[in-house]
């Protein structure tokens, strides 16, 4: 990067927070997807007009700028493709307001998801969307990636819950979008056309968010299968009763295994799958709720049903969940998971496809999931050095991707498309959709500075 | 060694996990500062695309050996001994400064110097009174690279092991152990050594302590410097290996894990498994073998609190032992502490190789023990001690901080008075 520009960078934000060392570069080429790309300089903004002016030089120097959350992104999205400068959002971590009278918190964009999740139970409210990387990710990357999480089947994701986004367009403007009324109809809706934009379309630097009443109580109960078909069967047939779980998630046999392995936490090694659900709410209606679940899973086949009766027990159900992507990652060197997502009433059959698919090409497929929502989580186990295996690695991708779609599903759930599936966005959308995205990106971002090479490649057309 | 450094990190599959546990990375807020960061660039050095350059030693030395991302990492990565790999890596390929060798290879190794120039440095702060906190003696510290109210912990003229008999029998002898004493006991704060004694002999346990044991080695092995571990590993094994005894006390964490997993697994060395299963933390012991609980006895303090030391609950796995034994004092009320098992800042030497960090991270702890309003907080390491008292110290603050062994010593004494 050329010396003025980089004295530029330092001006607006000061010289401790713009690094360029390799030693950096290196630590902010990588989010938790596999692919590297290094950028050649990082600045660590501290405030909304910063955030403006870093926009603002990068326009009129071309510079390619990646904004970056915490980096747990699945699709490569702050990984700085195209190289340029990496916008790291870190330092903003302020809770700014939490109003109980209205039920909305107002925070930067670096704050960890779980931090707000926390401090706003301490009041007695909830913050729902609870990705499975809560203790690290942060709200931009949240909002940036629209996440889900593990209560998302009862309580949706992060768009149902943002409400107001400020921040810089790309060519370092000031906006803000979105009113915290409980209803508002004022021009478009910007608030949901940016959540979920991946960093391509703006730069939140502050963010407010819709909150909840904690619900009074909740149970955990966890269900074991000898087939993982019967688990996906029983998903539909618990929300057909008219049981809404709060989480309702489905574990292959790999997973439980290797969960297992990691956390010794008691889990049943030979069940061919596991279902955990929670359901919340009020007491009485916990209790009957709860009831009736464990009824539908013993009559569709559960070998057992545990229901957690201690705070610690439900913990460990629920640690053991938010653990299995990693602990995956211990049976093989490289673990490439994957994001397909069906239509609930599907999920059984999605399943079935996935296992032929590991038959097929000889591979490691461990696959869990948040099965309420039919969002799937089929992490292939292999090793990127073997050129052999990473062939057929390849192949099942695709076909995962091609099942997905064939049964009416997406190839993103929640993770984005970022770079890592980019070349399979056309074939879910079609060209008219694809034409619209990319004309308001590029209204938006004429020079197309931010954040490229995501959503769109030159594949996608 | 460069196989080892990949083998080491070759599961990271960079979740993040480990960076929502680690301490110094809350503190700076560079990836590169985070686990998952110096697991990425130890990668880098196998691969080649990271150099040993002093902005890579900078940052494989900031890490405080907390094992907290160890604990977070469900890929079985171990970050903190990837990075302890490093340093060993950096050790060989670039050396160990002077000061630190000097220290490692000739003083610590040497049987009687160490003691000997603690002794020393014991009386010269006393000639020169260091300790004052405006004493001109201390312009020396900030050439030192320490800030000038750094506390300085007072060497004791004669060390506990040399004040005291090798064995100290006992009435109705249930069990007879061997007291690791470690250097902070040893040097610094004899008390401690004192209330394992008291408290062993008490609950009819003989004690050995075998006048040739040396340092443990952490100090040592944490800068890289695994020869100079090796060398008091082995010195320490023989010692060990030739007593009659049903177990090993500790009253450091870090002495504790070091004896029972890292002779072994870092620095390779064989150690009898029936050693191993002998190293008890002195809760532990009492917890587990002796079944004490000392109810109805009163201590000083209204409202104790606990600090966990990294080594001893990460490293030793001991939580609960000194929870339930402080829980059991009388006329006191136990309350826990808000991230009781986050690091103080303190880490061995690292307070004065990284000062500011150290402050920094003792300042949240610091924080967080106020916050319990608690008149004593005890925990099981001398280095915790003395980073948590200085944390008071320069806050202004007065609030006790203990050895547990001490605190239950006390409750001990006071009660056989009653
Ligand atoms: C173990 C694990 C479990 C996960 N579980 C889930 C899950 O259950 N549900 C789910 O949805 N996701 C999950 N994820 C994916 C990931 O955690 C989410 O996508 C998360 O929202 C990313 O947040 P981040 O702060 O790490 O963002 P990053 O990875 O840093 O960035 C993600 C995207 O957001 C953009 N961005 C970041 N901050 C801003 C900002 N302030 N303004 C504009 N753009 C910004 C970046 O440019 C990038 O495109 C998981 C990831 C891991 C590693
Ligand atoms: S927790 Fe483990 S796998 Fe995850 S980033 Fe840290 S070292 Fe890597
Ligand atoms: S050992 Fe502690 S300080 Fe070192 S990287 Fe791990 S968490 Fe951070």
């Amino acid at each position: 990067m050329r010396e003025s520009i980089l004295r530029k960078l330092q001006e607006i934000s000061g010289s401790k927070y713009v690094l360029t060392a390799p030693e950096d570069l290196v630590c902010y080429g990588y989010d938790a997807q596999h692919v590297e790309h290094c950028p050649e300089a990082i600045v660590r903004a501290g405030s909304a007009e910063e955030v403006c002016a870093i926009l603002h030089l990068a326009n009129e120097e071309g510079l390619h700028v990646t904004p970056r959350g915490a980096g747990t992104g699945l699709s490569g999205g702050s990984v700085p493709a195209a190289g340029g400068l990496v916008l790291d959002l870190g330092r903003m971590n302020r809770i700014i307001e939490i109003d109980q009278s209205n039920l909305l918190a107002t925070v930067e964009p670096g704050v960890i998801t779980a931090d707000l999740a926390s401090a706003v139970e301490a009041v007695g409210l909830m913050y729902p969307p609870d990705p499975g990387s809560i203790k690290v990710s942060t709200l931009g990357g949240n909002v940036a990636e629209n996440a889900g999480g593990l209560r998302a089947i009862k309580y949706g994701v992060t768009a149902d819950y943002i409400k107001v986004i400020e921040g810089a367009t790309p060519t370092g403007e000031f906006f803000k979008a979105g009113a915290v009324t409980m209803k508002s109809v004022a021009g478009y809706d910007l608030v949901h056309l940016l959540c979920g934009s991946e960093g391509t379309l703006a730069v939140f630097t502050k963010l407010t968010f819709k909150l909840l009443p904690l619900p009074k109580a909740r149970r955990s109960m966890v269900g074991l299968f000898s087939q993982l078909t019967q688990a996906a069967e029983t998903v539909s047939a618990i929300i057909s009763a008219g049981i809404m779980p709060a989480t309702l998630e489905i574990m292959d046999n790999v997973t439980i295994r290797t969960v297992e392995e990691f956390k010794k936490i008691g889990l049943p090694i030979d069940a061919g799958a596991m279902l955990l659900l929670e359901v919340d709410g009020a007491s009485a209606q916990v209790a009957e709720e709860a009831d009736k679940a464990a009824s539908i899973m013993t009559s569709h086949n559960a070998s057992e049903v545990q229901v957690a009766s201690t705070h610690a027990e439900r913990d460990r159900v629920w640690e053991a969940r938010r653990s299995a992507l990693a602990a995956l990652a211990r049976v093989r060197p490289t673990a490439i998971l994957e994001d397909a997502t069906v239509p609930r009433s599907q999920l059984a059959d999605m399943v079935s496809e996935i296992n032929r698919i590991a038959d097929k090409y000889s591979l490691t497929i461990g696959t869990f999931g948040h099965a309420g929502d039919g969002n799937l989580h089929p992490t292939i186990l292999t090793d990127q050095r073997d050129k052999e295996e990473m062939a057929r690695v390849e192949k099942a991708i695709e076909e995962i991707f091609n099942a997905a779609l064939q049964l009416g599903g997406t190839v993103s759930g929640e993770h984005g498309i970022g770079f890592a599936k980019s070349r399979y966005l056309a074939r879910e959308v079609g060209p008219g959709t694809l034409g619209m995205m990319r004309t308001i990106k590029s209204a938006l971002d004429p020079k197309g500075i931010l954040n490229p090479g995501k959503i769109f490649t030159d594949q996608t057309t | 060694m460069l196989n080892e450094l990949d083998r080491l990190t070759f599961n990271c599959i960079k979740c993040g996990y480990c960076k929502a546990a680690c301490p110094v990375y809350k503190e700076i807020g560079e990836e590169a500062a985070s686990p998952r960061g110096r697991v990425r660039l130890i990668r880098g050095v196998y691969g080649g695309d990271v150099s040993l350059s002093q902005r890579y030693r900078k940052l494989i030395e900031l890490c405080i050996s907390c094992r907290a991302c160890t604990a977070e990492c469900p890929s079985g990565v171990s970050p903190n001994q990837a990075v302890l790999n490093a340093r060993h890596h950096l050790a060989i390929e670039c050396g160990i400064p002077l000061i630190k060798r000097l220290i490692f290879r000739r003083a610590m190794t040497a049987r009687r110097m160490f003691p000997a120039s603690a002794k020393l440095l014991g009386f010269l702060q006393r000639a020169i009174i260091l300790q004052s906190r405006y004493s001109p003696a201390r312009l020396i510290l900030p050439i030192l690279g320490l800030p000038f109210d750094k506390a300085i912990p007072y060497f004791q003229l004669k060390t506990f092991r040399d004040r005291m008999p090798e064995v100290i029998p006992t009435t109705n002898r249930k069990y007879r152990v061997a007291y690791f004493v470690g250097c902070g006991a040893d040097l610094i704060y004899p008390e401690i050594g004192e209330a394992v004694v008291n408290l062993l002999t008490h609950f009819g346990v003989e004690v050995v302590i075998p006048r040739e044991q040396m340092c443990c080695g952490t100090p040592v092995f944490t800068s890289g410097d695994f020869e100079g571990a090796k060398y008091l590993a082995r010195q320490n094994l023989k010692v060990l290996s030739n007593l009659d005894v049903d177990a090993i006390i500790t009253a450091c964490g870090s002495c504790g894990t070091t004896i029972k997993h890292e002779w072994h697994d870092l620095l390779g060395i064989e150690v009898p498994s029936e050693l191993t299963s002998k190293v008890y933390d002195i809760t532990e012991f009492l917890t587990d073998c002796l079944a004490v609980l000392l109810s109805a006895h009163t201590p000083k303090a209204k409202t104790i609190t606990y600090h966990d030391p990294c080594h001893l609950v990460r490293g030793m796995g001991v939580r609960n032992q000194p929870r339930k034994l402080l829980s059991s004092l009388a006329d006191t009320r136990y309350v826990e502490l808000v991230g009781a098992d986050t690091c103080c800042g303190g880490g061995g030497a690292y307070s004065i190789y990284h000062p500011d960090m150290s402050r920094k991270i003792g300042e949240r702890k610091a924080d967080n023990i106020l916050k319990t309003e608690a008149d004593l907080v005890a925990t099981g390491c001398p280095v915790c001690i003395l980073q948590l008292r200085e944390m008071f110290s320069i806050a202004g603050i007065s609030r006790q901080v203990e050895h547990t062994a001490v605190v239950l010593n006390r409750a001990l004494k006071e009660k056989s008075q009653k």
